[in-house]
């Protein structure tokens, strides 16, 4: 297992919001997430992307326990190992669509990217938008570039929640398709959405309601 | 890490152009405040050890402003009969006494020298004063047709010169000395009085003292260290009409007035420092709001806590170093400036701080606001480490 979360609560003061979940994703292999809104669908991304610590349970990643990790480490993993996509793109909005790319190459300390980058912005279509600030994009040019971000470092797992959220159709339909697709090139994706034609082209669904999953 | 640096500050341009220049005028203005007063002081303390003499005694009647007597070369005919001299010698606690004449050259077509300079006739029989700075001259005197021409004499050069039309040779120029002698032409007593003799110009001058043989303009006196200087200038003034001028009391005047000017210039300059400071932990203050949503991001795709402490902290490095590194530049011609115009105007020498002196101040200043800067820093450092990486998921679009 590549990736895999037991017996996990998480509470916020009184409030439980993930219960008992137990989760596991391998290499090359995709996880759909779905549940109601408030359902606890991005704690468990949090969790599971060692974002946030779990109040109980084990994450483990390539069968070690996180939790013997120092923050440092954790980060370190994540910048190394996993691709974040946001609901909302999370773009800086001051830097260009290029430098917007190179952040997780700059925190890894990892000057020579650049090239690797313009390549991925290209394969997005996005070679003519470099230099362009993400207030010059549409919607679904931020999200190819948040996309790109993610992708960069060549993540072992890529974390996507709600990536169609706010799309036209045929938009939503391409950007699902691509994510869908990163398994077949090694990273495993953990896909949250609500979106139930999306997920159920995933390798594996879930749902996820009130903190438990069915 | 540096590149993210770079991005930060370039892309609040504005808010990183205020900051700076903030920084660069208080480092500036206290650099120039601190190698100005450096300047004064030395200049005054060299003042004090180059004049020579403890007392210089002038007609009680010469409109003369002490401070331009001693430090500058502005010519000032006054003249008192040589017999008081004999007078001083004689009171108790003067140790030893030398009268001097002085003169001027003309700013006409007879005199080599540009303008009216002072011209100082010493008796080398009695100097202790300018003997000292020509002690190394063939002979070890001046014959009566050589001079010795001060380092600020302007428009001299060559080995002969006219002065009021008699032809001179020029056996020396004195290094710097910080005193009047730096802006005056020295010649033998006798050789002075012969010279203008001939000039019928210097007669109104003259006034009572009508033969020019037995005129001083003025005698110098060091008294006896076991001696209370006050009961000696007392003593003297008793003589008659005499003006005692005591070039200590000239000094310490000059640096009280210079000490107040400085205390203002330093509340100017505390001032200007302390806005640059409230806006140096202004704008790290607010990043602490404001960037939430970046370092929770930064967080989220693989920043430690340490990166970013070392992201807020290489921010105000970066904006106080280059402030720092602005300000000196600014200070150093602010205070060239300063010194270019106190030069015309000050009755008192003004000398180059040390190398060590000036490295010292820089050292210092950039010490000083490079803690002010992390300190500026701490807060915000401190707000960025605990940032939740998970804040990142909760995030709108970031500035």
């Amino acid at each position: 297992m590549l990736l895999e979360m037991i017996d996990v609560n998480k509470k916020f003061d009184d409030d439980t919001i993930i219960r008992e979940v137990s989760l596991g994703v391998t290499a090359g292999q995709s996880v759909a997430v779905t549940g109601p809104s408030g359902s606890g669908k991005s704690t468990l991304m949090s969790i599971f992307g060692l974002l946030l610590q779990p109040s109980q349970g084990e994450v483990r990643f390539n069968g070690q326990p996180v939790s013997s990790l120092s923050d440092d480490e954790r980060s370190r993993l994540r910048n190394r190992s996993f691709g974040f996509i946001f609901q909302n793109p999370q773009l800086i909005g001051s830097l260009s669509v290029l430098d917007n790319v190179l952040v997780p190459a700059r925190l890894a300390r990892r000057p020579n990217l650049d090239a690797a980058a313009k390549v991925t912005l290209e394969s997005f279509g996005l070679g003519h938008r470099l230099k362009h600030l993400p207030h010059q994009l549409s919607i679904g040019q931020k999200r190819r570039v948040a996309i790109a971000r993610a992708l960069l470092l060549g993540p072992e797992v890529v974390f996507a929640d709600e990536p169609t959220n706010d799309l036209d159709q045929e938009l939503a339909g391409q950007i699902g398709e691509y994510l869908l697709s990163l398994p077949k090139s090694g990273s495993a994706l953990v896909l949250v959405t609500h979106d139930h034609h999306l997920a159920a082209k995933a390798d594996r669904t879930v749902r996820i309601d009130n903190g438990t999953i069915h | 890490m540096l590149r993210i640096i770079g991005h930060s500050l370039t892309r609040r341009w504005v808010q990183s152009l205020s900051t700076l220049t903030a920084v660069v005028f208080s480092v500036g203005i206290f650099f120039a405040i601190y190698l100005l007063y450096l300047s004064v002081s030395l200049g005054l303390d060299a003042g004090k050890k180059r004049l020579g003499a403890d007392l210089l005694v002038i007609p009680a009647d010469s409109i003369v402003e002490p401070e331009m007597l001693l430090f500058t070369g502005q010519p000032y005919n006054v003249y008192m009969n040589r017999e008081i001299e004999g007078q001083i010698a004689k009171i108790p606690g003067v140790r030893r006494t030398t009268p001097q004449f002085f003169a001027q050259t003309l700013n006409e077509t007879c005199c080599t020298l540009i303008g009216a300079t002072r011209l100082i006739g010493f008796d080398q029989r009695s100097d202790w004063l300018v003997l000292s700075w020509i002690k190394r001259l063939p002979g070890g005197g001046l014959a009566p047709d050589q001079v010795i021409v001060g380092s600020g004499v302007k428009g001299f050069s060559g080995q002969t010169a006219t002065i009021l039309k008699k032809k001179v040779r020029v056996a020396a120029v004195l290094e710097p000395t910080a005193t009047s002698l730096d802006y005056s032409v020295l010649m033998p007593i006798d050789a002075t009085r012969d010279l203008v003799k001939t000039i019928p110009y210097f007669q109104t001058f003259l006034g009572n003292q009508g033969d020019v043989s037995r005129a001083v303009s003025a005698v110098l006196v060091d008294v006896d260290n076991d001696f209370d200087r006050g009961t000696v200038v007392k003593a003297i003034e008793r003589t008659g009409r005499v003006r005692v001028i005591q070039a200590s009391v000239v000094l310490q005047r000059i640096k009280d007035q210079m000490d107040v000017l400085f205390l203002v210039m330093l509340c100017a300059g505390t001032l200007a420092a302390v806005s640059s400071i409230i806006q140096l932990f202004a704008r790290f203050f607010s990043l602490a709001w404001d960037r939430k949503g970046e370092w929770g991001l930064y967080r989220a795709l693989g920043a430690t806590r340490r990166d970013l402490k070392l992201l807020v902290a290489g921010e105000a490095l970066f904006l106080t170093w280059g402030g720092v590194a602005a300000g000196l530049v600014l200070g150093y011609c602010l205070n060239a400036a300063v010194l270019h115009l106190l030069e015309r105007q000050a009755a008192f020498p003004l000398l180059d701080p040390s190398p060590m002196d000036i490295t010292v101040g820089i050292l210092a200043i950039s010490g000083a606001f490079t803690l002010l800067g992390l300190i500026a820093a701490l807060i915000p450092g401190i707000k960025s480490a605990g940032i939740d990486p998970s804040s990142a998921m909760a995030m709108g679009d970031i500035d």
